[in-house]
């Protein structure tokens, strides 16, 4: 992916990725990551985004305190930092 | 101790870094996996069937009861390794763990009085020691090539990529209840304090300085000590969101330097290749030595650390990495960890075994 558009991407988001796992249950949030694992692998036909994802769904679905670490995290996360790394991600060949 | 003809294994555990542990089992002539374990049904399938193992078990009593089984590579969770360690001694079998030890230094205490108790041997791997390239910096160091050492210098660099590791695992290393420390310094870095003690002996004390991202990360940090025999030590640690790896395994590097009276000596590499240089460079006389005919993959350091524990099995001789060893270095973690919280020198004879309350 072009620099430019991962940044684009990556600027947009990590505000909404931060609102959606620090305002949502776990239990909906496992619902839509596994929502969200259908459509990223009909893009991308990554298997690792598939894997990824299905982790983290499964993740939010015991809920606890693998949970309670995440959004510690990204709580304190900062946004350049955060940004930094889904840009990484993003551009990742 | 009883001497063994045949070493018969068995793995508990079965996750990425299982992938490593497993080399030096595998094209051992005096080794035969029998059994593999791990929660995961599918896992522990899949593995018996790329390992060439007989059988799988998902269930660790079932495991360690097996007759056919002399001795157990233990490949858990920290806050599992307790448990898993008494119940393979009292089985009678010979323990290789997994490094770091353990939560608490009462736990480790108790694994080393339950292996002795059975009559069991005990180490707690860590595989740096084995690094090629590290073994003959220690063998050129014995040797007085650079003089009398001066200092330690590790330098570690994190960075983008590396092998997959699922988030579960990457969650449970950066939980400080379930890991035991921090995933850097005490985690991963349980590597550096190895080397650091291998290359120049016991601790005298520690100063550190740990920063965290993510609020659990312990990045960027700076460990300093001192050895008993005078010589200072310093660790950096860092890593670069977008320095991408040149790697296999991990997206992380290590640079160890040594200096002498005489000369120093470099170790360029370790996890990755983070640079196209020799692994190993002597400096001494004006003149630099680069020595590159010696293998440094990483891998080739976990393959060498099982080889070395299947040799002594059948050598009837303590393994080295003993849980005394362990021991020392969870204390050295230990020390690192007051001096980060009460930002000041910590002598290593201050970590008492006794567990102690939790810390800010």
């Amino acid at each position: 992916m072009p620099e430019f558009l991962a940044n684009l991407l990556a600027r947009i988001a990590f505000p909404l990725i931060r609102y959606w796992i620090l305002r949502r249950s776990d239990r909906r949030l496992a619902k839509s990551i596994r929502v969200m694992r259908r459509i990223a692998f009909a893009f991308t036909g990554d298997q690792m985004v598939l894997t990824a994802l299905a982790d983290a769904a499964e993740i939010f679905e015991q809920g606890g305190w693998g949970t309670e670490l995440l959004r510690k995290m990204v709580r304190e996360t900062t946004p350049e930092y955060a940004i930094t790394i889904l840009r990484s991600i993003l551009r990742k060949d | 101790m009883k001497k063994l003809d045949q070493v018969r294994i068995g793995i508990i555990g079965c996750g990425r870094i299982a992938d490593l542990n497993i080399l030096g089992y595998l094209d051992h002539p005096k080794c035969e996996l029998v059994a593999v374990c791990d929660l995961n049904q599918e896992l522990a399938k899949s593995r018996m069937k790329e390992w060439g193992a007989k059988k799988y078990y998902t269930d660790l009593e079932k495991l360690v009861s097996d007759p056919e089984i002399n001795a157990v590579e233990i490949l858990l969770p920290h806050s599992l390794h307790l448990p898993a360690v008494v119940s393979a001694a009292r089985a009678g079998k010979h323990i290789s763990l997994q490094k770091p030890m353990c939560i608490e230094l009462s736990e480790g205490r108790a694994m080393v009085e339950e292996a002795k108790q059975a009559g069991v041997w005990f180490r707690v791997t860590e595989n740096f020691m084995f690094y090629p390239p590290y073994r003959m910096m220690k063998q050129m160091l014995d040797a007085g090539e650079i003089g009398d050492p001066l200092s330690l210098d590790i330098k570690l660099g994190g960075g983008a990529g590396g092998w997959w590791v699922p988030l579960k695992t990457w969650l449970w290393h950066i939980s400080p209840e379930k890991c035991g420390g921090t995933p850097a310094v005490y985690d991963d870095g349980y590597h550096k304090l190895s080397i650091a003690k291998f290359m120049l002996g016991n601790i005298e004390s520690v100063k550190c300085w740990l920063d965290f991202t993510f609020g659990v990360v312990d990045i960027p940090s700076l460990v300093t000590w001192k050895h008993k025999s005078g010589q200072v030590g310093v660790w950096e640690v860092e890593t670069g969101v977008n320095l991408m790896m040149n790697h296999k395994y991990y997206g992380a590097d290590e640079w160890v330097e040594i200096t002498g009276t005489k000369g120093v000596l470099t170790a360029t590499r370790c996890t990755s290749r983070l640079m196209e240089i020799p692994p190993l460079i002597l400096y001494k006389d004006g003149r630099h030595l680069a020595i590159d005919d010696i293998r440094d993959d990483w891998g080739d350091s976990f393959h060498d650390a099982g080889w070395h524990f299947i040799d002594s099995l059948i050598a009837g001789t303590q393994p080295d990495l003993s849980g005394e060893d362990g021991l020392y270095l969870m204390k050295f973690w230990k020390a690192i960890w007051r001096s980060t919280c009460e930002n000041r020198e910590v002598r290593l004879e201050e970590i008492k075994e006794e567990k102690e309350p939790a810390n800010a």
